[in-house]
């Protein structure tokens, strides 16, 4: 099935075109659901520590520490929050849901205001932690680290959906473009043929069969045209 | 209960409209009167012989997962009390049974077997839960149905989540704290030189109570604790330990308090040995002490190590092998005489009918079921005081007024008093190992472990 050299250059044209809108479309979501699930597990993350610092003022201030435990180790369950931690205000870390224990980058660096926190943890992975004080920090502060991995692993499994999607659409486009050039290009075909054969004594291959000849000459476009004078031309020089 | 209204007889032809009437009030009285019984709480649609109803306690604990034997265990102490007393015609005629359902340690199937012994068993009270962060979970629920007298007797943890505000006045203790238990061995590891003392725990709530323990008795005297290692609920005794061991061997303690159930437990000490660490090393009662021994004798049989050396266990129920107490000697003939009927329910051990890869062997003897039967003791000591209609709305103001009594453990326990008291026991006892099994450990013989 062979179709017409420059619809072969038309052909490859709409390929790279489309590779281009794939790759820009690709690129384009990665961003934008990077930077929201980004957004949205700071802002579930820092409504967590808040809730946290908030509704337990009491166990932390009674130093009620199997009940705050109780409370933070229900918040890692959700996926995303990799860790919680709460400060009390001596600046001593009174629970946690380290294991096997809190990571020296971290007992090395929690203490002070800081609203949030970008820690690279060796074996654990990189981690955006924020952070709440209780009672406007008086009384400590409740760090949830929320990991960078999950957020990466949910943006690899979106692209690899829409990729999938966009390789099936292109696939598809490639099929029928090849065929729609086929069907156009396939007039070109027989004009070729009957010019070859008007002009050159046969020499030129096998002469279109007269159905094609008289399909190619009822047309009324272009094609159809263009071998009526080539038929025309044909007769004159006999 | 809502008695539907039966409507008049109008356009259904006047057959009998009173009569039905009449019925119909007659069901209602009868349905309203059944409930009243059941909202009481006396009492359990179960019937002995006498047709007085039984009392049914519930119970939710851990009978097929990780900590297993503590459930299983202490069911079986409860039992070998109740079964006696049932078969001598129960509590003013009254029979005993204990409601069981499996929580696997796991707060949520805590919760859900709660609501369960709550409003579908109507059990008299709620009996012998295991664990401390399923406790901690069930406790809201006896606040939000406060007005039906739910209670949660004797619960085998010693965190504080049930001994203070706002959840002390719906639990009874009888075993003594974990703060009492943790202060009791810093203050003994301190008599002895060891002064840098770390931790290691079971990372929930149960693990941060000990924790709080350890940190508050080394507080009072002005120290810290040295270091910190953690693990999750449910690791196994055949897991490695050695990323905890090496965090211990970093930070090189004189002695490490282990607030584990008996797998970690086990496992720990045996990495930490293997390591060649002979740091003497403390567990507190919640550890399961037989469990734990078991799995180290097995290990022990395997590499030829000693792994009970320097390793002392608080308690907070005697020795049962000490013949001088006489609910040792009473626990230790009850649990002969009825072994074959202490197990909890097939359904309870083999969910849906599965059997377990490896059925749990039943102890002979073990702290667990001791303070079982201890824990059973004190419930009929209760019941005894509260008549022959027993109400639970009467439960705690009973309790209350027990004031001093005696279960024969060679110490005097107390409910109530000025204080209010809600905890029975406050008594610590240390055990170590010896030819296999273990013992006493006197004051005097912490100075064997004095830093040399």
């Amino acid at each position: 099935m062979k179709i017409a050299r420059f619809y072969q250059k038309t052909l490859f044209g709409m390929f790279a075109l489309m590779g281009l809108i794939v790759a820009s479309t690709s690129a384009l979501y990665v961003y934008t659901v990077d930077r929201q699930l980004n957004d949205d597990l700071k802002k579930n993350s820092r409504a967590i520590a808040r809730s946290i610092a908030d509704s337990n003022i009491d166990v932390i201030v009674n130093r009620n520490y199997s009940a705050l435990q109780s409370v933070i180790d229900q918040y890692v369950e959700i996926p995303g929050i990799s860790y919680v931690f709460v400060v009390d205000d001596h600046g001593d870390i009174i629970a946690h849901t380290f294991v096997p224990g809190i990571p020296d980058e971290i007992a090395a660096n929690y203490r002070g205001n800081k609203d949030a926190y970008d820690r690279v943890l060796p074996g654990m992975g990189r981690f955006a932690e924020v952070t709440a004080g209780i009672l406007a920090g008086q009384a400590g502060r409740v760090h949830v680290g929320v990991d960078k991995g999950y957020i990466a692993l949910q943006v690899q499994t979106a692209i690899g959906k829409q990729v999938y999607l966009l390789t099936i659409v292109f696939l598809i486009s490639v099929l029928v473009s090849y065929g729609l050039m086929y069907q156009v290009s396939r007039p070109l075909h027989h004009l070729t043929k009957h010019a070859w054969h008007s002009f050159s004594d046969g020499e030129q291959g096998e002469p279109p069969h007269p159905t094609q000849v008289v399909n190619l000459l009822q047309r009324t476009d272009e094609v159809g045209e263009l071998g009526r004078i080539i038929r025309s031309a044909s007769w004159r020089e006999l | 209960m809502t008695c539907v209204d039966t409507g008049t007889t109008r356009g259904l032809g006047h057959t009998r409209p009173r009569a039905l009437t009449w019925a119909a009030v007659i069901v209602c009285l009868l349905l309203t009167t059944w409930e009243a019984a059941y909202a009481g709480g006396a009492t359990d649609a179960g019937r002995t012989a006498g047709g007085l109803t039984d009392i049914r306690l519930g119970m939710s604990a851990d009978f097929t997962a990780s900590a297993r034997a503590l459930g299983i265990e202490l069911y079986r102490g409860a039992m070998a009390y109740l079964l006696p007393v049932n078969a001598a015609g129960g509590v003013n005629g009254r029979h005993i049974s204990i409601t069981t359902y499996d929580d696997r340690y796991d707060p949520d199937l805590a919760i859900a077997n709660t609501l369960k012994l709550m409003d579908r068993d109507h059990v008299f009270a709620l009996f012998g839960y295991v664990g401390t962060p399923t406790m901690n979970r069930t406790l809201p629920l006896l606040r939000m149905h406060q007005e039906e007298d739910f209670y949660l007797f004797f619960p085998f943890t010693g965190a504080n989540t049930n001994r203070i505000p706002p959840y002390d006045q719906f639990s009874f203790n009888l075993r003594a704290s974990y703060d009492q238990e943790t202060r009791g061995l810093v203050d003994h590891f301190i008599g002895v030189h060891r002064t840098r003392i770390a931790i290691f725990y079971q990372n929930d709530a149960y693990g941060r109570a000990g924790w709080g323990g350890v940190r508050s008795a080394l507080a009072k005297h002005g120290m810290e604790i040295a270091g910190e290692a953690t693990y999750r609920r449910g690791t196994p005794f055949d897991q490695s330990y050695d990323r905890q061991v090496a965090i211990m061997q970093k930070i090189g303690p004189d002695a490490i308090i282990c607030i584990a159930t008996y797998p970690a437990a086990a496992g720990f000490v045996r990495d930490m040995r293997n390591r060649g660490v002979d740091t003497p090393i403390a567990t507190i009662s919640f550890v399961g002490s037989e469990a734990m021994l078991g799995l180290l004798s097995t290990a022990t049989g395997t590499s030829n190590r000693n792994y009970t050396a320097r390793l002392v266990s608080s308690q907070v129920v005697p020795s049962y092998f000490d013949d001088s107490i006489a609910v040792a000697r009473d626990y230790r003939k009850a649990m002969d005489h009825n072994r074959a009927s202490l197990m909890p329910p097939d359904s309870v051990l083999s969910p849906n009918g599965k059997q377990p890869e490896h059925p749990y062997v039943p102890l002979e003897y073990s702290f667990t079921s001791l303070e079982g039967y201890l824990d059973a003791k004190l419930f009929v000591t209760i019941l005894r005081r509260m008549g022959s209609a027993p109400q639970r709305s009467d439960l705690a103001a009973t309790v209350m007024s027990l004031g001093e009594f005696d279960l024969g453990m060679g110490q005097a326990l107390s409910f109530g008093g000025s204080t209010g008291r809600r905890q029975a026991s406050d008594q610590i006892y240390y055990t170590v190992v010896k030819d296999g099994r273990f013992v006493p450990f006197r004051d005097s013989e912490w100075e064997e472990w004095a830093k040399p």
